[in-house]
């Protein structure tokens, strides 16, 4: 796919402007995470200006806390095995909505939505309310199976806006050609939901890596790291070490990302001209 | 002879057999059968805020009983506890404060605590022991280990004046839009009460609420933002979003030693909180949780949350193991001071409560 | 050659209820079994926990009462300021990066547009306060360029904070739908018009936000009807005018132990949450995008 920048003419001014925008976009989402990381430096208990002294105790009493390594090691665990889950629900749940025709098919659709309109709150104590009534002892098996619940509608949501806007030719095409369905879903289909996929399996994974609410309700005596950071900031004095942490653990998912990124792209320049999102496979 | 022997034989069967069931019987609980304590061992479950299983409070109570299975689950406010509780979570000991404890024993989630297997009992301050909220209908359901007091915090620097009332904080137009208040309808209606004058701030009738919240409503444009915790408040005061407040003794303690200027009155009264360990009532295994209840109320724990949050002990043993200067900043060398507390409790027509301060927010 | 509204290939009939079997039984047991707790509990009269008798209380008790009729209205304002503002930022953004970027950048900026989910909203909020507070850097800039006298005390502590935290917090799946779905569209459209002399206002209007429809619709479903639970950002940057009806829920569940109160608001709220979703079908016009037999 050629770049379509490059055909429809951008004038300065337009250029600039998209410039600016994507500056204002970066600033909205990462400013806060910014000035978080700035604070973690800083040698006082309150994140407020002015700033202090340079300090990099709170990162030291950080990775010295069994609580916080306890809590990380649970929590990506978790989060590890909920989001490959998450996403194959997600998937068959937006090809059974976006894709097929039956009687059923906007009562599923209503259904998998449902998970996201109810407030978490209601859905924790509701879990909890069902765990116990069937008297299942609470612990990574329940929070488990609460966050998938809740996660793999989001899946879905986003796997069906790509899904309904597929454009059915190279389909159709692949199918004169004589390819099997097996065939046509590995390289028709996956292909073209691969960034979307991709997104999700993040978005999977930070719901619930992040989430306190249905963890803290449907969990039984495990600690994750978003229970630990709730209950701990509690007393002002463990702010910044929890501001330490959390900013650590953001720079390892940047890096990540930034490795992924910068991955994508070699292979990219190897097979030169290729769009690097027409890797993704 | 024979048949004599025969019914001996049959006599020492039985009663082997009834010692053999009365030693067989008990899976989780490990009471003797006449109710006197056993040996701690199984597992016990403790449920309680973060700081109670810090290594320096856990890893001693470990130390004591290696063979007692300890699991523990935190949580970061009261509310969502009693909630997870009442929801179907069960834990042996939880870690429980004045403020709910009507509401969980109404909900039936907690059992007396027999007095006398408790060791700190009697070396508890009367004035923690006493609060409403520890017992109720003659029983205990609560064993206090710490507590603090509240009143009004401002900034001298900001308000050379100095402020000595709660009314203060709502009519003085130099503070407009600099004040704080505690995000709970518990204290903000019982120190608005005591503002306009009630003194027992938890005996209010229908028409004094509605009142408060008119008064409240009225002075609403004082206040800037509604915090929850010590650090919302220490971030208020920090960064110039507030010169004063409603706020507990350990904020005061918390900044001076961070340097900042703080004063701190009681003002009108003084709300106390107190947080101590109750019992579950679906507990089973008893001498466990007895166990782990007398331990909290020791005091090793209590020491360490003195020094670390400057929280008042409940027991007067911990006062010797104390810097002398803490127990005065404390205000523990004189004990009677906790007196003149009244502990936030909850008060029958706390619904009522709720509905004022959700007006009150609303507005 | 206009393109097709995206139709199903011919299959068996038992393909679709296939696909849908799994995640329907996940959801029937785990999320319906639930729900019908609660809405039985609903049904109960809820004073501190204790269940009492079949009744409609409950319901009474919120539709009468004033005060939450205030609440919802702030509510719905504020929700609806937040969700224009992100659309406002999402529709251009997602174009930029579905059709404008070169791919490198679109995949960064993809990246990293999913990444900033991570945030712990408690801590974050501080970060929110040291850029809107009084002494934070906006009204440091502000005053020192000498745009202001005073600091604007209603950047912080106030609606407009929470429209502001809640747009930073939730423009994310805002924009990743309505990428999804602009990617799937061919540029060709777009530059057809361009040579067929359309302007930019037009190509916006008549091709581009058609286009991006099935987007906002999702869009909608991921981030203004959860935006109506909202309360945290209410309660941390909102100061007294920070009180929504997701706080209300939170109150009635938490503080009152009132399951009964709590979950009639929310099955009210999921009443709601369904018009709104059925509004934003009929505006994304998603029917015709669907497979037909």
């Amino acid at each position: 796919m050629r770049d379509p920048g490059a055909t429809i003419a951008s004038s300065l001014p337009a250029r600039i402007a998209r410039v600016v925008f994507l500056v204002f976009v970066l600033l909205l989402l990462y400013g806060p995470l910014a000035i978080l990381a700035l604070f973690s430096f800083n040698d006082a208990i309150v994140i407020a200006l002015p700033f202090e002294t340079f300090t990099l105790e709170w990162y030291r009493e950080a990775l010295q806390n069994t609580l916080v390594r306890e809590s990380l090691k649970n929590s990506i665990v978790l989060a590890t095995v909920v989001m490959p889950i998450s996403v194959l629900l997600g998937t068959l749940a937006a090809f059974a909505v976006t894709r097929f025709a039956y009687r059923m098919r906007s009562g599923v659709a209503v259904l998998v939505g449902g998970p996201l309109v109810v407030p978490w709150l209601l859905i924790s104590v509701g879990l909890l309310l069902f765990f116990s009534r069937i008297e299942m002892p609470l612990g990574f098996l329940t929070i488990g199976l609460s966050h998938v619940v809740v996660a793999f509608p989001l899946v879905a949501a986003i796997i069906s806006a790509r899904l309904l806007r597929f454009d059915p030719r190279q389909e159709e095409a692949a199918r004169d050609l004589g390819a099997t369905n097996t065939e046509v879903l590995r390289y028709v289909i996956l292909p073209h939901l691969a960034p979307a996929l991709a997104a999700s399996a993040v978005l999977a994974f930070s719901y619930s890596f992040n989430n306190f609410v249905i963890t803290f309700f449907t969990g039984g005596f495990e600690l994750t790291f978003p229970t630990w950071v709730f209950s701990t900031l509690r007393h002002a004095q463990n702010v910044p070490i929890v501001n330490a942490i959390s900013t650590l653990v953001s720079a390892v998912q940047l890096g990540v990302i930034l490795l992924v990124w910068w991955l994508w792209n070699r292979r990219a320049r190897r097979h030169a001209g290729v769009d690097p999102m027409e890797m993704l496979w | 002879m024979r048949a004599v022997r025969r019914t001996a034989v049959l006599a020492s069967l039985a009663v082997f057999a009834l010692i053999a069931a009365a030693c067989g019987s008990s899976s989780s609980s490990t009471t003797a059968a006449d109710g006197s304590p056993g040996p701690v061992q199984g597992q016990v479950t403790l449920f309680g805020y973060e700081d109670n299983f810090v290594p320096e409070v856990i890893e001693p109570f470990l130390a004591m009983y290696p063979d007692l299975d300890v699991q523990t689950a935190v949580f970061s406010s009261n509310d969502e506890a009693v909630t997870k509780i009442q929801n179907g979570f069960h834990a042996d000991v939880i870690n429980v404060c004045t403020e709910e404890t009507g509401r969980m024993i109404d909900m039936g989630l907690l059992q007396p605590i027999d007095t006398s297997r408790i060791e700190g009992w009697e070396t508890l301050f009367p004035a923690l022991k006493d609060q409403p909220g520890v017992t109720y209908d003659g029983q205990v359901y609560m064993i206090p280990n710490v507590g603090g007091t509240s009143g009004v915090i401002y900034n001298p620097d900001e308000v050379p004046q100095g402020i000595d009332s709660y009314r203060d904080l709502f009519e003085d137009p130099a503070l407009a839009g600099k004040v704080t208040l505690e995000d709970s309808a518990a204290s903000v209606i019982a120190i608005t009460a005591m503002a306009l004058g009630h003194e027992d701030p938890f005996a209010l009738t229908e028409e004094d609420i509605a009142a408060i919240r008119d008064y409240l409503i009225a002075h609403k444009s004082q206040i800037r933002a509604l915090f929850k915790g010590d650090a919302d408040f220490l971030n208020l005061y920090r960064s110039g979003e507030i010169v004063a407040g409603f706020g507990y003794h350990d904020y005061r303690a918390a900044m001076e030693r961070e340097g900042y200027p703080v004063e701190f009155v009681p003002a009108e009264g003084s709300l106390a909180w107190i947080c101590g360990v109750g019992l579950s009532s679906a507990t089973e295994n008893l001498d466990a949780a007895y166990a782990a209840m007398n331990y909290y109320v020791s005091p090793t724990p209590q020491k360490f949350y003195a020094e670390s949050y400057t929280y008042v002990v409940s027991d007067q043993r911990t006062i010797e193991e104390l810097d002398p200067e803490l127990v005065a900043e404390l205000g523990l060398d004189d004990p009677t001071s906790l007196d003149a507390a009244i502990a936030l409790q909850l008060p029958d027509n706390y619904d009522q409560w709720l509905a004022a301060y959700r007006d009150f927010k609303a507005a | 050659m206009v393109a097709r509204a995206a139709s199903a290939p011919r299959r068996r009939s038992l393909a679709g209820p296939f696909y849908a079997s799994v995640p329907t039984a996940v959801l029937i047991l785990l999320f319906i079994g639930p729900m019908l707790i609660l809405l039985y509990y609903s049904f109960q009269e809820s004073l501190f926990g204790q269940a009492k008798g079949w009744t409609l209380d409950n319901y009474a008790t919120i539709l009468t009462d004033k005060t939450y009729a205030k609440v919802m209205f702030t509510t719905v304002l504020i929700c609806t300021t937040s969700m224009l503002l992100m659309l406002a930022i999402a529709i251009p953004l997602a174009y930029l990066l579905a059709m404008r970027l070169s791919p490198k950048i679109e995949l960064l900026f993809l990246l990293l547009l999913v990444l900033s989910e991570e945030l712990n909203p408690l801590i974050r909020v501080y970060a929110w306060r040291t850029i809107l507070g009084r002494e934070g850097v906006i009204n440091f800039v502000l005053t020192r360029l000498g745009i202001v006298d005073q600091p604007l005390d209603i950047l912080l502590f106030s609606s407009l904070a929470v429209v502001i935290v809640l747009s930073g917090t939730y423009v994310t799946y805002t924009t990743i739908p309505i990428y999804a779905a602009l990617k799937a569209v061919d540029p060709v459209l777009l530059e057809a018009a361009d040579d067929l002399g359309a302007t930019f206002a037009t190509r916006f209007r008549k091709i581009l936000l058609p286009l991006a429809a099935p987007g906002i619709f999702v869009a909608i479903i991921l981030v203004y009807i959860p935006l109506y639970s909202e309360f945290a950002a209410p309660a941390l940057v909102g100061g007294t005018s920070g009180y929504m009806i997701g706080n209300a829920i939170q109150e009635q569940i938490l503080e009152a132990g009132n399951r009964g109160v709590g979950a009639a608001m929310s099955f009210m709220l999921l009443i709601l949450s369904c018009a709104i979703a059925a509004f934003g079908y009929r505006l994304g016009r998603i029917k015709r995008l669907q497979a037909t037999a």
